[in-house]
């Protein structure tokens, strides 16, 4: 039997998930579209390994990470439940281990972690405002009529970008209406668009940071190649794209399983387990905490959410 | 007459706006020197948020929506009197924009200020004597010998307290059995309330110093010691913080928080002292606490810690212009600073992701080292 680690990475828009050997190598992976359902969206992942993955290999951990980590964490039974900083930095690290500076733009957030040595010195993430993310471009380029994969192409032809504000994405909205209503072409616009969002980028999550090279960039926004070489214009520094880059954070989750100990095998017929999961609003105080139960085959797994005793949850069966 | 139950509503019943837990302090200074009840805010919840929030101006700091959703609850529980602390920034005004809000929503509530605000425009801080002129003018009976000797008493307790709540914080992860310096510090709140003299005070806190000093943990010599700054009011208030404090302790760490009103209290008037501590990072007043913070972060940096955070409420000016002098120090030093900024829709995932990642970067650097 040859060991092997599952890391999952469940975000907003898209779920993926890998499979790694011991030397950290990857034996399978998947990447699907989350959808709004990341337990069906689990799911799918998971069959999608298992038909890649070579039989002799055996699952002996399992870690999860990204914005509903804990609910596929508890489904999972994983060990590892890491946030998505940490785990980037670990997966980043397991592929380019000289790395100094992780930029990433996904679909809601954007974030820059700066390592020293194969140990994270700083990070910084976008907080109250989401500009500049993914989910901006997408929404400008159907403004545009335009599909979000030919973005880029149509962005390298242009030779003159147009200077789109880049402070403030509602501004830089105003400003890509006018540049258009003044008859800028749309490559100049799509150009400018993509620098816009590094300036934004550098501006508000990368300020005070010092970039060091060598520079590796992820996130969805990372398969865009106008705004890589918009990055590589801006930082003077080659910056590097990993075609597995949007891997990374299920690569991290399993990785950090591979520190664990104790042995939970995994099984892939989990898949055929029913998992359920209800949202209830507690009634005990004004506070009315979003508490989030998780039911397996339907008995009660887990809850979180409340912030005091009042709220709690005994098991129970749906 | 005849002295009927209507009449007897017109009883002057004071709430203060929550701010950490110095209610014992405030209620002092009410009672004693008004002769007002007091009515503690009802405990700060969801609700207390969105009815601040939905009252007041979207661009006000978060503070201001916090105190005011606090007023709205506590009027409906009966508070007629309003009390706001009127120095140091933005919130010289809160009171002025907060009555004219609760009189449109039309609770009849009287506004009372406990420092005149005039003193701020002109770049001074307030004396304890501007203090005074305001309960007087609220109180003609006060006289100064016993405003001074109430005073004291309330400077004492806040010095207690504070010294007691800062051992707390450095030690809690670390007791052995849980809730045990919670407890002693509670028991510690309810005694201090009611001390009716300085002499009174010290024995109680001397007894509580004690229990609190000697309670068993299990401490590592070199823990890894997280700093906390910025604005006083979300760096006090666990509310308006998501609790950042409760969350480190779970994990083993030495909270390092030097804004208390006892430190900060003494800090905003002595500017030039500030600077001394700012290792040249700032030469003149950047407004409010600002100064009081880079002082603070400097000396923790000095001091070699392992990493600060740094919280501010959304919009909130000198804490702002703070933020860009603490870059250039965190580069100097390379130690890192989170900047986390609350508002009314804050949401604790977000926070306690970020914070999860920043403890996950200070130990696998100590690991390192």
């Amino acid at each position: 039997m040859k060991k092997a680690y599952l890391g999952v990475d469940i975000g907003s828009i898209s779920t993926k998930g890998v499979v790694i050997d011991e030397s950290s190598n990857i034996l399978s992976d998947s990447y699907l579209w989350t959808l709004g359902n990341p337990l069906q969206a689990v799911k799918n992942v998971l069959n999608e390994i298992s038909q890649k993955l070579d039989k002799s290999y055996t699952i002996v951990n399992s870690g999860t990470t990204g914005s509903a980590r804990r609910l596929i964490g508890t489904a999972l039974g994983s060990r590892v439940i890491k946030n998505e900083i940490s785990a980037h930095a670990i997966g980043t690290l397991s592929i380019v281990p000289d790395v100094q500076t992780i930029l990433e733009i996904g679909g809601q957030d954007s974030k820059i972690i700066l390592i020293n040595n194969g140990v994270i010195m700083d990070y910084a993430m976008n907080t109250i405002c989401a500009a500049g993310t993914g989910s901006f471009l997408s929404s400008q380029a159907k403004r545009l009529d335009l599909e979000l994969e030919d973005f880029a192409e149509i962005a390298l032809t242009s030779e003159n970008p147009a200077k789109i504000a880049a402070r403030c994405t509602v501004f830089a909205e105003s400003d890509l209406v006018h540049k258009a209503q003044i008859g800028h072409s749309k490559a100049d616009i799509v150009a400018g668009l993509c620098r816009a969002i590094v300036l934004n980028y550098l501006n508000n999550v990368g300020k005070g940071k010092q970039i060091k090279s060598p520079v590796v960039f992820q996130g969805g926004v990372s398969k865009n190649a106008a705004v890589v070489k918009e990055f590589e214009k801006e930082l003077k520094v080659p910056v590097y794209v990993d075609p597995d880059g949007h891997l990374m954070g299920a690569l991290g989750a399993a990785v950090l399983c591979k520190a664990v100990k104790e042995e939970t095998p995994f099984d892939f017929n989990l898949t055929d387990i029913n998992f359920e999961t209800k949202g209830i609003e507690c009634s005990n105080c004004p506070n009315n905490c979003e508490i989030i139960c998780v039911y397996k085959n339907k008995n009660l797994l887990d809850a979180w959410g409340n912030k005091c005793e009042k709220g709690a949850q005994k098991l129970h069966s749906l | 007459m005849e002295i009927t139950e209507n009449m007897k509503t017109t009883e002057k019943i004071a709430c203060v706006p929550t701010a950490g837990d110095y209610g014992i302090i405030t209620d002092m200074l009410i009672q004693r020197c008004l002769g007002y009840k007091t009515m503690p805010c009802p405990p700060m919840t969801k609700r207390t948020l969105e009815l601040g929030a939905r009252y007041s101006p979207d661009m006000i700091c978060t503070p201001f929506k916090i105190s005011l959703g606090n007023f709205i609850e506590a009027a409906e529980n009966g508070a007629n009197v309003i009390i706001m602390l009127g120095i140091v920034c933005r919130l010289g005004f809160f009171d002025i924009l907060q009555k004219q809000i609760l009189d449109d929503l039309g609770y009849d509530c009287e506004m009372l200020i406990l420092f005149d605000y005039l003193p701020t425009v002109s770049g001074e801080f307030p004396t304890i004597n501007n203090m005074y002129e305001c309960l007087r003018a609220i109180n003609p009976d006060l006289t100064k010998e016993k405003f001074y000797s109430i005073f004291e008493i309330m400077a004492k307790v806040t010095f207690d307290k504070d010294y007691l709540a800062d051992f707390m914080r450095r030690n809690i992860a670390f007791e052995v059995h849980k809730g045990e310096y919670e407890k002693h510090y509670n028991d510690y709140l309810q005694e201090a309330g009611n001390v009716q003299s300085v002499i009174e005070a010290e024995e109680i806190f001397a007894k509580y110093k004690e229990k609190i000093e000697s309670v068993a943990i299990n401490k590592p010599e070199k823990p890894i010691q997280i700093g906390i700054i910025g604005e006083i009011y979300v760096v006090i208030e666990p509310f308006a913080n998501c609790n950042i404090e409760k969350w480190l302790a779970k994990r083993k760490v030495e909270i390092i928080r030097p804004s208390d009103w006892s430190s900060t209290g003494v800090a905003i008037w002595s500017l030039p002292e500030l600077i001394k501590n700012s290792g040249g990072y700032v030469n003149y007043n950047i407004g409010s606490t600002a100064n009081d913070v880079i002082a603070q972060a400097h000396q923790m940096m000095k001091g070699g810690i392992d990493g600060i955070i740094h919280v501010k409420p959304a919009s909130c000016s000198p804490e702002i212009t703070g933020m860009s002098i603490l870059q250039n120090m965190s580069r100097d030093y390379n130690i890192p600073i989170m900047y986390l900024t609350f508002d009314t829709g804050t949401s604790e995932t977000g926070v306690h992701t970020r914070l999860e990642a920043f403890y996950d970067m200070v130990t696998m650097k100590r690991e390192r080292d």
